[in-house]
């Protein structure tokens, strides 16, 4: 009996104990766990904010390699000027900025003395020009010269192009006049003509569907049939003609001593011949056809540039219907 | 880490397009871009090849590469399939593992060529639609190469493709300074310094130098007659015939104007000179120039001078030249002169 009473004090005794020894150990546990889910919580939101943070910085990189895309939309023209109108609408996309002026002359530079002035450097410490800017923010002076830097590059290869424009005779690709020369070459045969009484014909011949050959096949290939059709429609014509790259894939030419009749001819052989020949590159057989248009003097015009612009006209007439067909103007 | 790789590429952009804007020299250029992308997209490990476009025969030439191993030679001088990709699609290319890459037959890749690729990143260099070049980064590892890698190589490309088409303008700019782009012969501004050249070279040597003004007779009436073309194609064709007969004296050639030439003969006395020119008038006279199938001819008129016979200074020299052509003109053309 005795024994009964003492296992029970006993178990009593030892269930109170352990009781009191895992209560606390508990609430110390639960303790602990409060404060790590606290740091937890506190753990996440730093890592969210670094998150942000982290995403921001990317964003802020992104925008700053955009900066440097403004290159590509600057080289779509080759004109000093028009490089600058391009330049000029794309800052705005890029920074706040009032007002910005490309200054050829440091001359003028006093005219703008509250702008914020950005010498162009060329090589050899050589300038170009500047840039002045009205009322730039600090923050974005750095944008500003990463943009202005591009532009020194696109204004440079502008007056470069000029510079050989003025010199050059022959298009390096198709070894024909290049524009400049082939319309000084065309005005004085002009005057030959009329001081002789002579007819003479323009075509304007234009590659069809040669975006598309390019597209599909590369540039190296578009060249390359730039270069045949060249070559096709100079050993079709006589010595006493003259070919030019008039534009992109334009070839135009002139036929000296030929009235509108004789023209039909000219022209109709040089669809033919170019129809007829296979150009091969790489492992490619390519065929194109060409349209060309046909203005002939004195019948339709007596200067160049209307001879030019109804050419241009015929031309667009034969695009229009049906493409690899001779179109003369109907004026 | 990525951030901080991010944070190099920018800094060294910035220094790139610098260094882009203050340099026309093609082959700086192309280190520069090169090395840049080298170093910043491959961390110096793997290969980087930059081809130029040949335009005269429409392909690729490799220009420049640089390697991890030396030992590794490059032999697709002219490009393989997937610089055929890229050239064709006009576009950049990213292969992260070629094994698993169906657009490209790994058995078709030139199998002289030993060096590993598994992963490679290209961008063409394009500039207002024409195609200078193409820039190629290539690893043995798969997956080295990543789309910011790619965009940032196509960046750098961009960049590139402008900085290069200005050099090569340049290069011609330099070139049409010297040579008359219709006749390939030099032009007068460069004539002028060489024969200043020249001229205190053979004073100092104590030797001749003799020139000839070679003048074309009637060239307007014949321009007038048969157009300025033939008149294009009578000038090409003097150039050629100048270069042939007097190829073996070594002659300075110049379209000095229009319609003249100057040709300098160093180390040339008067005596010879007359003769050598009297030969050049004979064999352009005999010359036929056919047009629509019409035979023509052209002759020229020439005046010879000579240092130290007629003068000892060689600004001199050219108007003692020019005098004597026109003496030649006045006597009824088709000759040779002197003073």
């Amino acid at each position: 009996m005795l024994n009964l009473i003492l296992f029970i004090v006993v178990t009593i005794a030892l269930n109170l104990a352990f009781r009191e020894i895992f209560s606390g150990r508990l609430k110390r546990q639960e303790a602990d766990y409060a404060c790590l889910s606290k740091e937890l919580d506190r753990l996440n939101v730093f890592k969210k904010s670094l998150e942000v943070e982290n995403e921001l910085l990317d964003k802020r990189f992104d925008d700053t390699l955009a900066l440097y895309e403004l290159t590509k939309d600057i080289c779509k023209s080759l004109d000093e000027e028009k490089v600058f109108a391009i330049f000029n609408k794309n800052l705005k996309k890029y920074i706040s900025i009032v007002d910005c002026r490309y200054i050829k002359d440091s001359a003028d530079l006093i005219k703008y003395k509250d702008y914020t002035i950005l010498p162009l450097n060329l090589e050899g410490n050589q300038i170009a020009g500047y840039l002045a800017a009205d009322r730039i923010l600090e923050a974005d002076r750095e944008k500003f010269g990463i943009l202005a830097q591009q532009f020194s590059i696109g204004i440079r290869r502008a007056l470069l192009y000029q510079k050989v424009q003025g010199l050059t005779i022959t298009d390096t690709l198709t070894s024909v006049y290049c524009r400049r020369y082939f319309l000084e070459r065309f005005s004085e045969e002009l005057k030959r003509s009329k001081k002789n009484k002579l007819s003479l014909t323009f075509l304007m011949i234009d590659i069809d569907n040669f975006k598309q050959f390019n597209d599909r096949y590369g540039h190296l290939v578009g060249d390359a049939i730039l270069r045949q059709v060249s070559k096709t429609i100079h050993d079709t014509v006589r010595q006493i003609d003259f070919i030019g790259r008039y534009g992109g894939e334009e070839i135009s030419v002139v036929l000296a001593e030929t009235n509108k009749e004789q023209a039909n001819f000219a022209a109709e052989r040089i669809r033919q011949a170019i129809s007829l020949e296979v150009i091969k590159i790489y492992d490619e057989k390519l065929k194109v056809t060409v349209s060309i248009g046909v203005s002939t003097f004195p019948d339709n015009a007596s200067n160049m540039h209307d001879l030019i612009e109804m050419a241009d006209q015929a031309l667009y007439l034969a695009k229009e219907t049906g493409k690899n067909k001779v179109c003369f103007s109907p004026a | 880490m990525a951030l901080k790789s991010k944070i190099t590429r920018y800094d060294n952009l910035k220094k790139l397009i610098e260094d882009l804007n203050h340099s026309l020299k093609l082959d700086i250029l192309i280190a520069v871009l090169s090395s840049n992308v080298y170093t910043l997209i491959s961390n110096n490990a793997g290969v980087v090849l930059f081809y130029l476009v040949d335009n005269q025969y429409q392909k690729l030439s490799l220009v420049y590469s640089i390697k991890d191993n030396s030992d590794l030679v490059v032999l697709s001088k002219e490009g393989d399939i997937f610089d055929q990709w890229v050239l064709r699609h006009s576009s950049q290319l990213l292969i992260e593992n070629l094994k698993n890459d169906f657009r490209f037959d790994a058995d078709s890749l030139d199998k002289r060529d030993l060096r590993e690729v598994l992963s490679l990143i290209s961008s063409p260099l394009i500039s207002n639609n024409s195609l200078l070049g193409l820039l190629r980064l290539e690893s043995k590892q798969s997956g080295f190469f990543n789309q910011d890698d790619l965009r940032f190589l196509s960046l750098v490309a961009d960049l590139g493709a402008v900085a290069l088409e200005n050099s090569l303008l340049f290069q011609k700019t330099q070139d049409l300074a010297i040579h008359d782009d219709l006749t390939a012969l030099y032009t007068r501004g460069y004539f002028i310094d060489r024969l200043r050249e020249e001229a205190r070279r053979c004073q100092r040597l104590d030797q001749y130098l003799s020139l000839m003004m070679v003048d074309i007779d009637f060239f307007k009436q014949y321009n007038d007659k048969f157009g300025h073309t033939v008149g294009d194609l009578v000038l090409k064709k003097m150039g050629v015939l100048l270069k042939d007969t007097l190829s073996e004296f070594n002659p300075v050639l110049c379209r000095f104007g229009g319609e003249e030439f100057l040709v300098m003969l160093s180390g040339m006395d008067k005596k010879r000179a007359l003769l050598i020119a009297e030969e050049l008038r004979q064999r352009i006279q005999n010359e036929k120039i056919v047009l629509r199938r019409q035979d023509t001819h052209v002759t020229v008129s020439i005046g010879v001078a000579s240092l130290p016979l007629d003068t000892k200074d060689e600004d001199e020299l050219v108007q003692k030249a020019d005098k004597a052509m026109y003496s030649a003109k006045e006597k009824g053309r088709n000759r040779v002169c002197s003073i």
